[in-house]
Formats: structure tokens, sequence, C-alpha cells
């Protein structure tokens, strides 16, 4: 074996064929998720909608939760909405390498296409939901801003690259141990809370703060708010997350080519 | 002379078994126990010139599979150079690449793209995977419609029109139908000499109508590829003149066992029945076979031996003639069995 091909840049060229599989990937996902039932696409809008609906209910009611920002349903529909969009696209793509395990032991191609697909299969999920956010947003007589919206395509891209990014390294570890696809149920649960999604910053305690605002989830659902409801737009908080989500992307992308020869022993 | 596009130097490739138990050990006291491990390749060697077609043979866990992961870079070896040269189609067992809730069509783009064709590449070679295939009129169907053999058919026909160098085939024709099989096995031999192929099968009949070569494996070895046998000068001993051979498999087991050495007695063809146990060859396997005649039979008015091994892994029964006769197995070891 040369030892070219082992150096992980190396194995950067290929993007051709990483191209024609990822799209041939994304178009399997579509047309297994899509296809089959109808019910099977609705599932995607009725999810957040059921949650934020329950969520009022029970946090309007029982709890008292408000937003200044908006009104409470339409503040906490866009952080299920984004949130859904992140933990759906990293619990389908951790275990996608494992369930795709006949595929990686006989063929040699590159497996990433199988987590982008994903990631890029979920992103229609997103747009429906961006779209049905709107309409509730003529509904509810709020005010829209055309720079919020563009602005809402930017977060949604930083978004994107960083789940990327968690899924590359997820789906590896989920290689190594198994037991990882079962954790992450517990992570993403503890993420949740520690995300105002549910509820407003300014109601945490100041001990805590600081580690909710630490959270990439935190700066991404914040960023989504001010831009639907304010057009607000803070220009260091973005840049900082666009770099941010790139290097992680980066760092990820470069481990998991490192470590992908070996999946096919592992797996 | 042909270039060789694979070679295969003292390759080694072992298997963590406790791979499973990593993370629990990471909680126990994991200095104090030992990786088990299982080699499955030990100290293979081989070339592979441009052009040729050569077998695998061996029973499950002989290590087939994993010489072909290994040449197709899916795994890496623990030990030893592997060189190849071309493009290599990934390992082909029929159906690793395709989806169930996707039509035929569709599946020839994804699993083309999986052997790295490009879409253009793919749809100018659409028409004829299709009617390679014989799917006409179910290629818009979803294949989880689809029997066994037509799924092979697809995926076999992809395989054939992707534009690889070394097409590596991995018990491709253990589904399908028997005119299928023909078809292909004939695709095969006209592919072309620019074209390597290697591939494995448990049927050794069907093996020897496309390889030009038998590689035989036994527990991850390769057996003697290099000391040929002079098949020639064993035919020109004179009758009830005896000669001796050392067994590399189980395949006559409990009767004979690997390593033991056995007799064999040049004689007559004729005098040949039922219940013997002959040694015969044929021209492209590396060794000499003994087995047991379960019958004889005339064919076209000449004398065929049945034969099969005691304990088999599922071959096919031969049809052995004179011309093919080395002799009588009269002594296992130092026990005599006539």
């Amino acid at each position: 074996m040369s030892s070219k091909s082992q150096l992980p840049l190396a194995r950067f060229n290929n993007y051709h064929q990483l191209i024609s599989t990822t799209l041939n990937f994304t178009k399997k996902e579509i047309k297994t998720r899509y296809a089959e039932a109808l019910i099977g696409s609705l599932w995607v809008v009725v999810y957040p909608f059921v949650f934020s609906l329950l969520t009022v209910l029970v946090f309007s009611f029982v709890f008292r939760g408000r937003s200044e920002q908006a009104p409470y349903f339409l503040y906490v529909l866009i952080g299920f909405n984004s949130w859904f969009w992140f933990s759906q696209t990293i619990v389908y793509s951790t275990r996608s390498l494992v369930n795709n395990r006949e595929l990686i032991l006989n063929n040699k191609f590159p497996t990433e296409s199988i987590i982008f697909s994903i990631a890029v299969t979920k992103i229609i999920d997103h747009i429906i939901n961006i779209v049905l956010i709107y309409i509730l947003l003529i509904l509810f007589h709020q005010q829209i801003y055309f720079s919020g919206f563009l602005f809402i395509l930017l977060i949604s891209l930083i978004q994107f690259v960083f789940q990327v990014g968690i899924s590359l390294i997820f789906s590896v570890i989920n290689v190594y141990f198994r037991d990882w696809q079962n954790i992450i149920d517990i992570l993403l649960q503890l993420t949740f809370y520690a995300t105002p999604i549910i509820y407003t910053l300014d109601i945490v305690p100041n001990q805590i703060k600081s580690i909710i605002q630490i959270n990439p989830m935190t700066q991404i659902v914040s960023a989504y708010r001010a831009a639907l409801f304010q057009s607000y737009i803070p220009v260091n908080q973005i840049l900082l997350l666009i770099a941010l989500s790139i290097l992680f992307f980066i760092i990820s992308y470069f481990i998991y080519k490192r470590l992908e020869h070996k999946f096919a022993e592992l797996i | 002379m042909k270039k060789k596009v694979i070679t295969l130097d003292h390759i080694y490739k072992s298997f963590d078994l406790d791979r499973e138990k990593r993370l629990k050990r990471l909680f126990s006291n994991y200095r104090q126990v030992k990786n088990r491990q299982i080699t499955v390749i030990k100290d293979v060697s081989f070339d592979v010139k441009q052009g040729e077609r050569v077998g695998l043979f061996g029973p499950n866990g002989s290590g087939k599979s994993t010489i072909l992961r290994l040449i197709a870079k899916i795994l890496k070896p623990d030990s030893g150079n592997l060189f190849v040269e071309g493009k290599i189609a990934p390992v082909i067992e029929l159906g690793s690449g395709l989806h169930p809730e996707l039509t035929g069509h569709d599946n020839i783009f994804l699993y083309a793209s999986i052997l790295g064709m490009s879409r253009q590449r793919i749809i100018s070679q659409l028409n004829k995977i299709i009617s390679f295939s014989e799917l006409n009129e179910f290629i818009n169907m979803p294949i989880k419609k689809y029997s066994s053999g037509m799924k092979a058919r697809l995926a076999f026909s992809v395989a054939i029109f992707s534009d690889v160098d070394i097409l590596l085939f991995d018990e491709v024709f253990a589904v399908g139908d028997n005119s299928f099989r023909d078809k292909s096995m004939r695709a095969l031999n006209h592919l072309g000499r620019s074209r390597t192929i290697i591939l494995t099968s448990h049927d050794l009949g069907l093996m020897q109508q496309v390889c030009d070569r038998i590689l035989i494996l036994d527990r991850g070895k390769l057996l003697n590829e290099q000391n040929e046998i002079s098949i020639e000068f064993l035919k020109n001993m004179p009758t009830s003149s005896n000669f001796i051979a050392e067994a590399t498999s189980n395949s006559m087991y409990p009767l004979i066992k690997t390593g033991d050495s056995i007799t064999i007695e040049r004689l007559d063809f004729k005098s040949i029945k039922a219940g013997d146990i002959i040694a015969f060859y044929l021209l492209n396997l590396p060794e000499i076979i003994v087995h047991r005649v379960v019958d004889t039979i005339d064919i076209n008015g000449e004398k065929t031996c049945i034969t099969k091994g005691d304990s088999f892994f599922g071959l096919d029964a031969w049809e052995i003639q004179s011309k093919n006769f080395l002799g009588r197995v009269t002594k296992i070891g130092e026990k005599n069995i006539c």
C-alpha cells in the first residue's frame, strides 16, 4: 500500500464521486421518506407544532411562561423548529454508518456522503417549517422584516455547517463505541434543557447563565429570534458563529477522514 | 509478457475479537485482559497479471472475502506489501449497494455512483445495463418486489458496465437462475482481456469454466501455489508403483485429516469401483484432489466416476474420466485401507 493514500489530505481529492454519491443518497433518502406515505412528510411539521402547542399550554397556564419578544407560541415554535432540525440530523447521522454496514464493508467510496445526504435531506424539513412560521407570523399580525428573512437563511447555513460537523464526529464515535447512539439520546435531552427553547434567558439564575450562554445552540436559537421578531442583527455574534462552525466542521472532517480507513474493520 | 496489476507480498491480517467489549474494558482492569485476535490471512503472496481471471476457492471463513477487501483497499493489511494498479471495483457482493425502496432504475444510478461512475457515463450505459439485466418491464418497480435472482442480475449488470480495471466478485453466482448464470459467465469470458477479474465461489466446476487459475485458501493460508506438482511425471509412473502426498485439507474428514500422508498407487482406471478413494487432478487447480467414488457411469461410452469428498462444504459431485485419473489411495499414514 503506498504511503500516499494514508495521508488524510490525499483522500479529499475524489470530490466528483463525493458529489455524485451524496446526490444519489439524498435522492434515496427523500424518496424513501417522502414517497412512501404522505403522512410521513407531514410529521415534519406536526412535531414542532404539537410540541410548541403543548409547551404553551403547560407553561402559559401552569408556570406562566412568557416572552417579551413575541407571542409565546411563536417564541417557542422557532426554538423547537431549530431544535428538531438539529437533534434529528444528529440522531439519524450518528447511526447512519453502522446502519450501512454492508455498504461500507464491501465498497470503497467517500462514506461521508451518507452523512451529508442525511443532513441535506433534513434541510427540507427546516424549509417547510420556516415557511409555516412566516405564515403564522402573518396570522398573528406580526411585522415581517425582509432583512430578517435573509438573516434567517444565513443562520440556517451556520446551523447546517455546525450540525454536519457534529454528525461527522458522532458517527465516527459510534463506529468505535456502539453505546454512543444511546448516550446521545441523553446528551440531547440535556442540551435541550440547556438551550432557551421553552424559557427565556432572563429567567435563568446568574450562576448558570454562563453555562447556557456557552452552548452554541443558545446562540443559534437567539439569533433566529432576533432576526424573526426584531430584525436586529448582532454582527459580532454572527461572525463568531460563522468562524466557529467552519472551524469545527474542518476539524471534524479531518478527524473523520483520518479514521475512515478503520471503519470496515470496526463496523 | 503482461504486466502485474495486483501483487500481494506476505500479507497478514488479523481481527480483534473483543472489539465490542472494549468500552466495558475501559472500566475494568483492562491491562490484565489480553486482546483476543484471530488471524484471518496468514502470509499470503500471489500476483495477478492484467486480464487474468483468478478464482479464490475455500470453505467459509477461509479468508476469501477478506482478500478481496484487502485488494479493494477497504481493509488494510497488518503487514506485508500490497500493490494494486488501476481502478478497482469494490467487492461486488450482490445486493450490498442496492436499496429496497428504490426502483431498479434509481438503484442503477445509486450503485453505479458508489462504483465511481459519473452521471453522464451512467446515462450513456443505461440502456446496455437494463437490457443485459433482462429486467425491462420491472425496471421502474421498487426492488423490494424483486426476487433475489433479479437483484443479482441488476447488480451484476451495473458492475460489468462500470469502467473499472479490476473486478472483484464475491459469491456472485450463488443466487440467480441458471440461464442468467450462463449469460453472466459468457459475459465475463467476453469482457476483454484489458480487465482483470478475481472471483470467489463455492462452486469449483463453475470457476473452472471462467478462471485461468484457481487459488485454494484454507484457514487464511494459500495452499501451495508455488510448488506445482509435475502431473506429467506422476502420470508416467508405471502401474502399481506408489507415491506419497500430504493432505492439505479436510475434504475427506474424518478418514483423512490435514497433514496425513497418503499413499497413492498407480493402477488401471478400469479397475476402479464405487467406494474406492481415488486421486485425480484438474488442470487449473494447483493440487491433487482425493475423493471417494460414489458411482461409476458411462458417458459417451467412456467410463466416468462420480466423486465426492466425505465431508465437504457444499461441493458438487465431480465427473472424473481416465485422462484426469492419477491413482487409488491405499494407505493413510501407516494404515492400509484396501
